[in-house]
Formats: structure tokens, C-alpha cells, sequence
């Protein structure tokens, strides 16, 4: 037994019970400069001698202390083709990480747009925040790189960067969670291969899964996916059932979009009225009934509750909703504006404007979109569907026209209705309006949490004021991120 | 020689994260006019909520500040500000010649630092003084020898049951040595509460804790009969401060001192900055302590990865590492690589070495040449190109600077674990542990 084991048993134990054995060293063996110092430990009591040994022996060890052998050396992170963002770039990546949080996304974005990725150091960071917030994860991935990916595997936070794995045993072995984002994944790269890995599993899949993957095909999605969601048309779940035709209702020309045209034939026409019969008018004459392929095509039987429709009503206005509106332009030979005022001069005003709506949002038809907008909403209301279902020019041009008297509501609408990176045009008439309509004392909170939201949108190529100019102290910071938001994005463009 | 500074750098001078954010918005050309730079310093005029502009200077040696606003952070946002405007585009930093009131002011400061050069110890009651350290002597003794009996009875009842001890337990004996005036002694007792909660392997650490209080108290009885760098390591060990005059009065080794790794130690109140220098030329490390207390700033504002020609003195001891700054020359610009960078069985045998001649010392300064850093199932280590190994403390931002390949390191051996201060890789310094005050 070497003396340091000795030592460390009676520690343990303590001298009283187990006292070290005196003298320490057997001499036998000649003397080491530590047997020396050790023969001279006095005779004063067990519990000294062990403490004056200890003092000895560690000192002793501690002076002659040598590295171990380390353990093998595993596989480095794959190189990045990549270049590092310039320095000034990780200067501002460090200030977002430590004080401006909502401005990750756009410093991401920007990396991912110059083609550059973030600076070593930060990649922790990076992947704390990714594992806060999901809509983080797929730039913090792609930004970091194989780095992030390697450095992710000793972490069991960080699993998720590694867990969208190119191969396909996720898809058999995962969680639902994992093979939804799998799926999801695949989807948008071989929409295809998703749907066939889909359909191999599909009948033995519980109702809720079947939903969440049929949930997760929005993307790539095309009329090959028609046989595939009309046979999921005859699906036991009600719920799997509707997902399928909101999906159908979404291409055209499907064959659900087909049958409801079928089904609408003749019941909706086009009558003069008024004087010398110079207003259109369209009529409509709704469904007397559902029957079981109506049913089949998600056409609801019951209204919803509170619903202003009598039955008929709903169900014919379902069917419309199923209908690119376009159809019903070429049909009439008349422009979106013309059937909206027609529609409006008659009873059915309601069911008509109702099944546009959703048809229109379904199918993006941004000429309808803009004349519902413009003749169907009430004056100072935004109906934020509308909006959201429009590419972001046409957003604004949209916002811009609804502009009206009260501009302090206006204002509060903007964020809400336009949550995409605003023109300078765009950017310059909110902020005219935002002049003219300060702050009410009442108003205060959601002032502040509109230009919170504006800070992060709006574009950072307008005229800032000079710190001192502020009109209102509330706009202090509004400027203050806007200012900083476009010195980030010039540290990503090469210096001219 | 131009005047660079980088983010990392300045993040290190703010005295909060709010000073931080503020001058980072301040931070923009259209704030500021009349900027320039010489060699010793840097300037601007920053227009505030004021009706005059604020001028705002920093000397490059020390760094120090000075500002017309009113705020009594320091240094205050228009500081900071300005060194981050000189980090992102110091082609703004258009004027060399400095104006009358950086004139006077950088001269002043040099007459201020020559003053306090030239300014000698006062006159001292020899008698007085004498009698002061025979009291402090004494109770020190008696402090040690009670000491002493409570670690025999310690390892009589043996350690199997210490883990359950209460605070109580430790805080008695460490409260009894402050009283006894040697609050060194008092600190590596209160340590030996963590160490009885530190888990796996804490009967090692607490015999080697014990070993060392053991080697004190034997080392102080016989004190006189010691050499004298080792009675002056005794006394730093038991907690006697050194009068800083005294050590600046002590021979100065100038050099170009490499900042080569700075962390920050947070004791209640009380804020210890360490900093390690290394000398380019000489290849000699130092250690430069500064303290602070609750909010305020540190007075040595020293930059990691920077370097500065410097006169410094140590403290006296057998292997002095600690240090004091007596005059700052100048800064220059940083090697390249970490200088006196080593394999792992060199830098233990300057462990070695360093432990034989001070056995109390704690934590060694250490620069490793090609180490990778290791996450392993059994513990993280750092692993040299001849296969050795060193168990390092855990640290993600250093795993990514590594990315599995080797890199230059500084940092700390306390004689069980490597703490990361400072990697060199991709061409870069990259400061590790930095504002973490553990």
C-alpha cells in the first residue's frame, strides 16, 4: 500500500480509529528527499504526525506533477467553405446577443444573404437561443453550419441541430415531433419522396398524426398530391377529412374545385333590376340539401354557432369558398369590382362576399383581394386576413389606400396588418403620420408596443432625425434601434 | 504606431451593460465632430441633449477618460462611444493634431504620473510601526496554533463525515482566524466548505487543502529560520498585505507586457480583476490585481490581447507572480501568437518548479501550445500533440473556437484544472471567460 493511499483511508476514517502506521516509509528502499523530510516527522500524537505526513507528501507531489495521458482525440468539425462576417459584423452579432435580442432573426438573415457565417465564439450563444425559440432553429442551423452542427453534439440541449437527419431512420424511429419536422423538412426539398414515406405508413397511423402530417404538406404542394388527398377525402376523421379539402380548395384546377363548380352550375346568375333595369344584381339560389358526396367534399353540415347563415345559406357559401374566384369573372364577363357591387345590390350579399373571402385568401387572387378589400370592409376596421394573404407591395399600397381620418388607429394597424420588412416608402408615410398623430395619454402602452414592433420592420433606409429633433420622447428608442439596424446591415455590404 | 481597439476590448471597460447599450448608440457618425487621434490619444466632440457638445477624450495610457457631461458613470457612454466609433470606422478619426483642450489635459496627466513617480515614502514612526507587526505577529501565531488543534481534531473523527457539516462548521474556524488578522488563512478555510460539496473526488481536495493549511501553520512557527523570499511568500499566504510602495520601490522589469488573459472574481461585494501579463521579450508572466467595490469601475484598465510597454514590479516572494504596474510607456501592437507557448509536460514542469519554490501558490499562469480541447464522457481536457493530457474547466465558447483542432491557450493551473482565459486561433485572439465572474 503506497503511502498516499495509507494517507487517504485514514483521512477518511479519521487517526482516532485508524491511525497511520509509524514510521511512514519503509527505509529499506533508501532514502527519496521526501523519506528524508519524513523520517523527521515528530512523535507528538497520531493525529499531528498524519497531518505533518499530509503536508509532506502533497507538497512533495505537487512539485513533481506531470500531465496524463488525454483521452483520443475524437473527429474535428467538417471545414466551412464559408468566410467569417467581417469584424464589425461579429461586433453588432455580439451586441444583438447581449442586449437586442429581436434583432437575432435579421442579423441571420443577413449572414445567410451575404453568404457569411458567424464568428466562432458566438456559436454558443447562437444555440442557447435557438433552443428557446423554435422559429430560430433553421437560420441558427444554417448559419452555424458544420460547426454548429459539431459543437452541438456535446450538448444535450443542442440535439435538435443534429436531429433533422438526412436519412430516413427518424422518419421510422422517431417521435411524432421528430418525424413531423422530418417530414416537414422533406417535404420541402422532395415533395414527392414525402408523400410516397407518407403514404407507405398512412393506414397504420393514429387520426391525430395523420392530421399533423397532412398539416405539414403545405409545402411543394401540387396537383400530384391530388390522388393522394382525394383518397384522404374518405378518411375516417372528420378533422383528416377537412385538412384534405382545404388543401384541394387551394390548387386549381382540382377535381373538388371541379365538382363544386359542377354543383354551383345555374344557381347563381346575374338579373338586372332597378330603374330601366340598370343595376346588375346576383341571385342566388342555395342548396336545398347535403348530400353524402357533398359531405364528403368537407362541405359542414351544422353552421357554426353564433353563425349569421341559415344552413342553406352556409352551404352554398362553402361551396363558393371551394371556387377560385376567378371563375366567376370569366363566367360573367365582368372584373372582380363589377360582381363585388353586383352581389352588394342584391340579398345575397353576405353569402357571395363570404365565400370570395375565403376563396380569395385560399387562392392568393390578389385582384379580388384588393376589391374586397377595398369595397367590403367598414371605414377604420382592417380586415387583417385580407392583408396577410397579400404580397407585401401590395400590402401596403392596400394599407395605404385604407388610410383615413383617424389616424391614431391607422397607426395601431399597421403593425398587426403589414408584419413584413416595410418599404422606405411605406416606412416614411408612417412615420409623417406618427408625427401628426402623438401619443394619447391613454393610448401610451399600445404606442409603445406599436413602435416596439415598428422598430423591428420598418426600413432603416429613411431620413433619421438628429437625436435632438425627436418630436416625442417615446420615439427615442424607435430611432435608436432603426439607427442601429442599418449600421448592422451596412457592416455586412463591402465598404465602397 | 496607430491606436486600435477592439469590441471585445471596450465591452471589458464599461462599467454596466447599460453605459454599453447607450454608447453604442451614441456610436454614430452623425453624433460626433471634430474626431481625431494621435499617438497617445483619441478625441471627439459629441453633440448630447446639451446645448454646447460635449467633448470627450481618451489617453490612450491607461486608458484614461475624460468628458465635459455630467455623469458620474465612468467611463460614461461619450467614453465608450468613442472607442467603438474608432473600432467601426476609424477613418472618421480624421485629425492628428490635438487640439488645445487634449493638449493640456494628456500634459497634465504626464505631469500628475511623473509627480507620483518621483513622490517617496513619507516619513514613517519606525517605533510605532515595529510594534504594530510584533502585535499582528503574535496573534497570528496564536491564530495558527488553534488552527492547528481543530484540523487534529478533524482528522481524528476522520473526513467520512464532513459533507454533512453545516456552514457553521467551517465558518467558526475562518471567523476566528480574520479575528487573528489573518484572513488568508481564513479563506482557505471557508474554501473547504465547497470543496466537502464538490463532488466526486472531494476527499482528494480536501486532504491537499488540508496539507497545505498543515504546511502553513508549520512553515510560520519556524518562520525566522526560513529563507526570505520564502518568509515573504508565508506572508501573503496568511493574508499580510505588502504596502504597494513598498514594491514599487522594488527593481522594475520593463517590458512589452502582453495582456494575454483577464477574468473577474465576484466576492459579495467586492470584485477582484486579474490580469496576466506575459512579456514579449522576456517571456516572464505577472499577475496584476485590481479591486472594486460594488458598481464602481476598476483602476487599472488593462485590454486583453493588447499590449503595453511597461515598467512593472513584483511582489517580493520565491516565485513572484503578482504585480505592480509603476509606469505605462506606450502601447503596442499584439504578437501574433500567445507568447511562451508550451507543451503540456513544459508547463508542468514550470508548475513544478513554481510549487517547490512557493508551495502556497494557487492558481499558475500557463500558455499551451497546439492543445485541443476534448468534451469527453469521462471529463473535458485539453490534449497536446505528444498525447498528453490536463482536465480544463468546461467551456463551450472554447470547444467552438476549437471546433476539434488545436489552439494556442492561456490560462490558469490551479493545480487541478486549466481555466481557458485566452485562445489564439484563425488568426485572432479570442477572449474566453470574459465579463464571467464565477
Amino acid at each position: 500500500m503506497t503511502l498516499r493511499a495509507r494517507l487517504h483511508a485514514t483521512a477518511l476514517l479519521g487517526t482516532a480509529q485508524h491511525p497511520l502506521d509509524f514510521p511512514p516509509v519503509d527505509f529499506t528502499a533508501g532514502g527519496s528527499p521526501l523519506d528524508e523530510a519524513l523520517a523527521r516527522v515528530g512523535s507528538t500524537g497520531a493525529a499531528q504526525r498524519f497531518l505533518e505526513s499530509a503536508a509532506l507528501l502533497v507538497a512533495y507531489e505537487r512539485a513533481g506533477a506531470t500531465p496524463s495521458p488525454a483521452p483520443p482525440l475524437s473527429p474535428a468539425a467538417e471545414e466551412d467553405s464559408r468566410s467569417r462576417c467581417s469584424r464589425k459584423a461579429a461586433g453588432y452579432l455580439a451586441a444583438v446577443l447581449a442586449e437586442r435580442r429581436a434583432l437575432l432573426p435579421e442579423w441571420l438573415s443577413l449572414a445567410l444573404a451575404a453568404g457569411v457565417r458567424p464568428p466562432e465564439e458566438s456559436l454558443p450563444a447562437l444555440l442557447e437561443a435557438g433552443t428557446g425559440a423554435w422559429a430560430l432553429r433553421d437560420p441558427v442551423r444554417r448559419a452555424g453550419g458544420p460547426l454548429a452542427k459539431w459543437l452541438a453534439a456535446s450538448h444535450p440541449d443542442w440535439l435538435w441541430v443534429g436531429a433533422v437527419a438526412e436519412d430516413e431512420s427518424a422518419w421510422e424511429t422517431g417521435t411524432i415531433e421528430e418525424r413531423v419536422a422530418f417530414f416537414t423538412r422533406l417535404r420541402a426539398s422532395n415533395p414527392a419522396r414525402a408523400r410516397e414515406l407518407l403514404q407507405g405508413v398512412w393506414a397504420a397511423e393514429p387520426a391525430d398524426s395523420r392530421r399533423r402530417f397532412l398539416e405539414a404538406m403545405n409545402a411543394g404542394r401540387s396537383v400530384e398530391d391530388e390522388p393522394f388527398l382525394e383518397a384522404a377525402l374518405d378518411d375516417r376523421s372528420a378533422v383528416v377529412r377537412r385538412v384534405a379539402a382545404e388543401h384541394l380548395a387551394r390548387f386549381a384546377p382540382s377535381r373538388l374545385c371541379e365538382r363544386m363548380k359542377a354543383r354551383l352550375e345555374g344557381r347563381i346568375r346575374i338579373a338586372r333590376s332597378g330603374f330601366l333595369g340598370r343595376k346588375a344584381v346576383i341571385e342566388v339560389e342555395p342548396f336545398e340539401d347535403v348530400d353524402a358526396a357533398m359531405a364528403r367534399d368537407a362541405i359542414e353540415k351544422k353552421p357554426p354557432a353564433g353563425s349569421q347563415f341559415g344552413a342553406r345559406a352556409w352551404w352554398t357559401m362553402q361551396a363558393i369558398a371551394a371556387v377560385h374566384p376567378s371563375y366567376w369573372a370569366g363566367l360573367f364577363e365582368r372584373s372582380a369590382p363589377e360582381l363585388i357591387e353586383a352581389a352588394k345590390n342584391g340579398q345575397w350579399a353576405d353569402l357571395l362576399l363570404g365565400g370570395w373571402q375565403s376563396a380569395a385568401i385560399r387562392y392568393r387572387a390578389l385582384d379580388w383581394l384588393e376589391a374586397l378589400l377595398d369595397q367590403f370592409a367598414e371605414p377604420g376596421t382592417w380586415p387583417t386576413d385580407l392583408l396577410l394573404a397579400m404580397p407585401g407591395a401590395a400590402r401596403e399600397r392596400a394599407m395605404l389606400r385604407k388610410y383615413d381620418a383617424d389616424g391614431a388607429k391607422w397607426l395601431l394597424a399597421t403593425a398587426a396588418c403589414c408584419p413584413h420588412a416595410w418599404s422606405a416608402e411605406f416606412t416614411a408615410r408612417f412615420l409623417e403620420i406618427l408625427e401628426r398623430y402623438p401619443a394619447q395619454e391613454t393610448m401610451q402602452y399600445q404606442y409603445r408596443e406599436l413602435l416596439r414592433a415598428g422598430s423591428l420592420l420598418a426600413s432603416s433606409d429613411v431620413q433619421l432625425p438628429p437625436p435632438d429633433a425627436l418630436f416625442e420622447r417615446t420615439l427615442v428608442e424607435f430611432f435608436d434601434t432603426l439607427s442601429f439596424r442599418r449600421r448592422m446591415r451596412d457592416a455586412f455590404t463591402p465598404r465602397t | 504606431m496607430a491606436i486600435s481597439v477592439t469590441s471585445d476590448q471596450i465591452n471589458s471597460l464599461a462599467p454596466d451593460a447599460a453605459s454599453l447599450k447607450a454608447a453604442r448608440s451614441l456610436a454614430s457618425p452623425r453624433t460626433w465632430s471634430e474626431l481625431g487621434r494621435d499617438d497617445r490619444a483619441i478625441w471627439g466632440a459629441c453633440q448630447g441633449s446639451a446645448k454646447d457638445p460635449y467633448r470627450t477624450q481618451v489617453d490612450w495610457q491607461g486608458p484614461a477618460f475624460k468628458c465635459t457631461c455630467p455623469s458620474r458613470k465612468f467611463p460614461c457612454k461619450h467614453g465608450l462611444a468613442l472607442l467603438l466609433l474608432l473600432a467601426e470606422q476609424p477613418a472618421l478619426f480624421i485629425s492628428t493634431e490635438a487640439p488645445e483642450w487634449v493638449a493640456s489635459w494628456i500634459q497634465s496627466r504626464s505631469q500628475r504620473a511623473e509627480a507620483k513617480a518621483a513622490e517617496t515614502a513619507g516619513p514613517v514612526d519606525e517605533a510605532a510601526r515595529s510594534k504594530r507587526v510584533e502585535q499582528r505577529f503574535s496573534r497570528i501565531s496564536q491564530g495558527l496554533e488553534d488552527l492547528e488543534l481543530w484540523l487534529r481534531d478533524l482528522v481524528e473523527q476522520g473526513l467520512a463525515s464532513v459533507p454533512s457539516r453545516g456552514f457553521d462548521f467551517w465558518d467558526t474556524p475562518a471567523a476566528r482566524l480574520v479575528d487573528a488578522q489573518a484572513p488568508g488563512v481564513a479563506r482557505r478555510v471557508r474554501q473547504m466548505a465547497s470543496i466537502a460539496a464538490s463532488g466526486e473526488a472531494w476527499q482528494t481536495r480536501m486532504l491537499h487543502a488540508i496539507a497545505q493549511l498543515e504546511l502553513l501553520i508549520a512553515g510560520w512557527r519556524r518562520i525566522d529560520a526560513l529563507p526570505e523570499a520564502t518568509q515573504a511568500d508565508l506572508r501573503t499566504a496568511v493574508g499580510i498585505p505588502v504596502p504597494q510602495e513598498d514594491v514599487l520601490a522594488s527593481t522594475a522589469h520593463r517590458d512589452l507586457w502582453f495582456v494575454a488573459g483577464q477574468r473577474i472574481d465576484a466576492d459579495d461585494r467586492l470584485r477582484v480583476q486579474r490580469s496576466w501579463l506575459i512579456g514579449a521579450i522576456k517571456e516572464r508572466a505577472a499577475l496584476i490585481l485590481d479591486f472594486a467595490v460594488g458598481t464602481a469601475s476598476f483602476k487599472t484598465n488593462l485590454l486583453p490581447a493588447s499590449v503595453i510597454d511597461a515598467e512593472i514590479c513584483f511582489f517580493p516572494g520565491a516565485a513572484p507572480l503578482r504585480a505592480a504596474i509603476r509606469a505605462i510607456h506606450g502601447a503596442a501592437d499584439a504578437p501574433s501568437i500567445v507568447p511562451g507557448r508550451k507543451s503540456l509536460a513544459a508547463a508542468f514542469e514550470d508548475f513544478g518548479a513554481r510549487s517547490a519554490a512557493n508551495p502556497w501558490t494557487e492558481n499558475q499562469p500557463a500558455s499551451l501550445h497546439a492543445v485541443t480541447p476534448i468534451a469527453g464522457p469521462s471529463g473535458w481536457f485539453l490534449r497536446d500533440a505528444a498525447g498528453a493530457g490536463v482536465p480544463v474547466r468546461p467551456d463551450f465558447t472554447l470547444l467552438a473556437v476549437s471546433g476539434g483542432l488545436p489552439v494556442d491557450l492561456f490560462g490558469e493551473w490551479n493545480g487541478e484544472q486549466f481555466l481557458a482565459l485566452l485562445a489564439s486561433a484563425h488568426g485572432r485572439y479570442i477572449p474566453l471567460q470574459a465579463g464571467s465572474a464565477a
